[in-house]
């Protein structure tokens, strides 16, 4: 047993030590190989081949980056400028150091020309049938799409990227991010259907749909395909345009790239015409920053008024960014492969590229791109609580990008420019007339879908209640954090866009929503907000004078009375509205403001900026108390007692529950308490009976497209969600905008 | 004489290292999409074989079987593979840089390729003499050049013709390769080694 034991372990010795010595003598033949017989390596090849983008695409014809660099320098045929890619700028380095010469290249980027089967669709059946390849889905059913030239959706192309340039919408039709796209043509080539081309980025103006069944048939399938119907002929004053087969088609060499280009002003119901502007910049990345520099810079920071000096007058607290610190803090953007910030932004403002525009100089376009998806970027970049910087991939490990500083500073240049005359204010198209729509409540809702309607040709209406415009933005927002001639340029650009506003009128038992569709307008949009303050429901309430909603506190306030309303102020709740009230209430002169929280300081819902200034303009907090019962002498309040709590066991949810501590109850003396916890819109303007499906929460039950149960109402904001942000608002009416686009044209089709 | 010639066609046609014994598939439908990339793979193919054979040869018979060591030789071989394939990247960079840019981008594609592996241990299997054994991979490296070159042929005519949709792509390349490895079968019986 011993013996055989033995011999094993000598045989796995042996075995060993054959292993160990037959690799290294092929190591030692081979290092002594590749030592002799080193071909002495040209250090031109190298330094092409540190040029080269290293994307290893293939579009040069060579099997990769070292293989071209290698054949340009060693093979007199191989021309410098066939890396697609690089461009003109690596073709330049690469005639510089081989000494050939080539013509210039034209920047192409890809394009892609459908935008997938929309609504009408049966683009999901071959999802069971367990394809996940465009080819294959090409092959087998022709796709099984309704329509037989558009994008299959398997993210082919998305795949053949190397550059990252590309990803999926959520029907899977492909989008490029043209700063990253070199136009190398992998995804021309991967896709079985040609919906992806290359165009020189200098001809803008692209027919986003290929279908060529006619337009009955367009109509039928999909609700974003070219019908053919040649409004864009018409109006492009180049010629450029023409119908062949059935649809669009761009000549690119007709076209002129035009500044404001008509094809895009024209009535395109599916908007199948698009340009290519943004594809038309060649990116260079901000400042050409070395990275290491990039990551080192810190967050930049806002002007702020101090403290003292601030807690006594309306003066605007935050006084932005100047240039030269705006034009640093973009550059701390690092352009991650897919923008989360972009992403989390409801209104998915393009942060990156918009940055780019700025880094590269060119404020006009970065002011063009942010109002594409934002009508009030001064107005955002103040008191949007930023939910983009939350996602940013900087603040992983440091501090995120400052993107509402930058919003704002673009905002705050716009309006200057505007101003002085520098840049026009937007118009309406000339020459289309869409009918009226009416718009309630001058908020953000109705602003933005003022806005939307009226660039498309609309004749829109406000009607607003209050003798100011801007709704909670000016009712609610105190002064010193939006100063109320940021709101007036909003409404200075609604007027050039020939919207009327008018003040004191607006829905009530008499006028209901559905008069206004009686009196010739072809849509309502309800922005009517959330103005009603909810009750706290502890023994008192209500029982004494002093207390006092804090949205009728602050409009109170905002609409001009700057009387004192006590000495001593307690505001309940953790909001960003709790927030303004003990702020403003400072500023009126109140000597003692107190905040009560139930939770802890890291839950509070108000932007950290705000409880930060709150807390150095000596408000005093307290945070972890619930309200037990209001305190009063002779019909008015003299305080409020509270009761101390701790977080106890974890509930169900898993968060750890407050707790009451026993005994632990004090009185706060106050001579006005202002309740700051939650609002629901206030539909007692409504009549009964007035027709609408109203959620349990009091709110207007709308479908996907915002519209009502009833025909032609639509509602967005705060009446449809209760209590949010003004941002959400916008998002809701850029949705609600289009869905009532449609639902015009739709109608105006029925008729002719 | 004779008799080599006899291995030497055994390994062309009889026993077509792809189309008989369905070896090294991978880069038969990966290259053979274009007539000049299998010229430069099939010549790098045999290439290799044949320094492979000829190092494994060695290493079988004069290591492994006296030491008793032989059931290791599969991974002895994968790294001789590997270790050739870098060898003779190096040589012929140095003394034929034409051939060098004909085939040196598909060398480093069959360090780790199976129909390399398997030639050396196939002749040590059979334990073929030196000669033999050298001659058995030149035969290999032959047929499975041939291999590709038809296969090549027939796809760029393929490229030009209507195939129903379902079978573009690589569907009608392994309906093509069944029916050449349906017309190897043909060969065999004709040469009994």
């Amino acid at each position: 047993m011993i013996v055989l034991t033995a011999m094993t372990v000598m045989h796995s010795l042996t075995l060993v030590m054959v292993l160990t010595s037959i690799a290294l003598a092929f190591g030692f033949l081979l290092a002594l190989t590749a030592k002799k017989l080193a071909v002495p390596s040209n250090p031109l090849i190298e330094e092409v081949d540190e040029e080269l983008p290293k994307g290893q695409c293939g579009s040069c014809g060579f099997a990769g980056c070292a293989q071209y660099a290698e054949a340009v320098v060693t093979r007199p045929d191989v021309l410098p400028n066939l890396c697609v890619p690089g461009g003109n700028e690596v073709a330049n380095i690469v005639s510089i150091l081989t000494g050939k010469k080539a013509a210039e290249l034209k920047p192409r980027k890809a394009v892609v020309l459908c935008r997938g089967v929309r609504e009408q669709t049966t683009a999901v059946k071959h999802l069971y049938e367990g394809l996940t390849d465009c080819v294959a889905a090409n092959q087998l059913y022709g796709g099984d799409l309704a329509c037989e030239q558009a994008c299959l959706g398997f993210g082919n192309c998305v795949r053949a990227c190397t550059y990252g340039a590309m990803s999926s919408d959520e029907h899977g039709t492909p989008i490029i991010d043209a700063r990253k796209c070199t136009g190398c043509g992998n995804c021309v080539t991967a896709c079985p259907r040609g919906v992806i081309e290359l165009i020189e980025t200098d001809k803008p103006s692209v027919v986003r749909c290929r279908n060529h069944d006619g337009p009955e048939r367009v109509r039928e399938i999909c609700s974003v395909g070219c019908e053919a119907c040649k409004n864009c002929v018409e109006i492009c004053p180049h010629g450029a345009i023409s119908i062949v087969d059935n649809v669009a088609v761009v000549d690119y060499v007709k076209c002129q790239n035009c500044p404001e280009p008509s094809c895009l002003v024209v009535e395109c119901k599916p908007s199948a015409i698009s340009t290519n502007h943004e594809h038309a910049r060649p990116f260079t990345p901000a400042g050409k920053l070395d990275p290491v520099e990039r990551i080192k810079l810190p967050r930049q920071h806002e002007e702020h008024l101090p403290a003292e000096t601030r807690r006594t007058s309306f003066d605007e607290v935050n006084h932005g960014m100047s240039e030269e610190i705006a034009l640093t803090e973009i550059l701390r953007c690092v352009h991650c492969q897919s923008p989360t910030c972009v992403e989390r932004c409801p209104i998915h403002n393009c942060v990156p590229t918009y940055f780019d525009n700025l880094a590269n100089g060119d404020l006009i376009g970065a002011i063009q791109l942010l109002r594409k998806t934002n009508p009030m970027p001064s107005i955002l970049g103040r008191v949007c609580p930023h939910p983009c910087e939350a996602k940013c991939v900087r603040g992983k490990k440091t501090e995120s990008a400052s993107i509402h500083a930058v919003e704002r500073y673009v905002g705050d240049m716009e309006r200057r420019l505007k101003q002085e005359g520098k840049i026009p204010r937007p118009t309406q198209p000339q020459g289309i007339d869409l009918g009226k729509v009416a718009v309630i409540g001058a908020g953000p809702v109705g602003i933005t879908g003022a806005f939307d309607l009226a660039k498309k040709g609309y004749k829109v209406t406000i009607f607003e209640r209050s003798p100011v415009g801007g709704g909670m933005m000016h009712l609610g927002i105190p002064e010193y954090r939006l100063p109320r001639d940021v709101i007036d340029d909003v409404f200075a650009d609604l007027r050039s866009l020939n919207v009327e506003v008018r003040h004191g009128e607006g829905i009530d038992k008499d006028r209901t929503p559905q008069s206004f569709l009686a009196q010739g307008y072809q849509a309502v949009l309800l922005g009517i907000g959330a103005y009603k303050g909810l009750t706290l429901g502890i023994p008192g309430e209500g029982e004494y004078e002093g207390f006092i909603d804090v949205l009728e506190f602050l409009r109170t306030i905002n609409l001009g009375d700057k009387s004192l309303p006590g000495k001593k102020i307690l505001v309940i709740g953790g909001g960003n509205s709790a927030i303004d009230g003990a702020r403003t209430a400072l500023r009126l002169g109140c000597s003692d403001v107190n905040i009560v929280y139930r939770r802890s300081r890291a839950e509070m819902p108000a932007n950290p900026e705000e409880i930060d200034d709150a807390e150095k303009e000596r408000v005093t907090m307290h945070y972890q108390v619930a309200p037990v019962r209001i305190v009063g002498e002779n019909g008015r309040v003299t305080g409020m007692e509270v009761i101390r709590q701790e977080l106890g066991e974890p509930d169900a949810s898993g968060r750890r529950k407050p707790v009451p501590v026993k005994g632990s109850e004090y009185i706060i003396p106050a001579d006005l308490i202002v309740p700051a916890i939650s609002q629901k819109p206030d539909l007692s303007s409504l009549s009964d009976g007035h027709g609408f499906t109203i959620s349990k929460w009091d709110s207007f039950d709308v479908d996907k497209n915002m519209a009502t149960n009833v025909e032609g109402i639509f509602a967005a904001g705060d009446a449809v969600t209760g209590p949010a942000t003004v941002v959400e608002a916008i998002a809701a009416a850029h949705k609600a905008a289009s869905a009532i686009d449609q639902y015009c044209s739709a109608k105006r089709q029925a008729v002719a | 004489m004779a008799e080599y010639l006899l291995v030497f066609m055994s390994a062309v046609l009889v026993n077509n290292f792809v189309l008989t014994r369905f070896l090294g598939l991978c880069i038969f439908f990966g290259v053979s999409t274009s007539f000049e990339a299998s010229l430069g793979m099939g010549v790098a193919v045999t290439a290799v074989m044949v320094v492979a054979s000829l190092f494994g040869w060695l290493i079988y018979f004069f290591v492994l079987t006296p030491l008793d060591l032989t059931f290791f030789t599969t991974i002895c071989f994968v790294l001789i593979v590997a270790s050739t394939v870098q060898m003779v990247d190096i040589v012929t960079k140095r003394f034929a840089p034409k051939l060098y840019s004909m085939w040196g981008i598909y060398l480093m594609l069959i360090a780790t390729n199976c129909v390399v592996l398997s030639v050396p241990l196939i002749n040590v299997e059979n334990e073929f003499n030196l000669a033999r054994s050298l001659v058995h991979a030149v035969g290999a490296g032959v047929g499975f050049w041939l291999a590709l070159l038809l296969m090549a042929s027939i796809r760029e005519k393929l490229t030009h013709s209507e195939v129903p949709d379902a079978f573009k792509g690589l569907g009608i390349a392994f309906v093509t390769a069944g029916l050449l490895s349906l017309a190897f079968l043909g060969f065999s019986g004709m040469i009994a080694l």
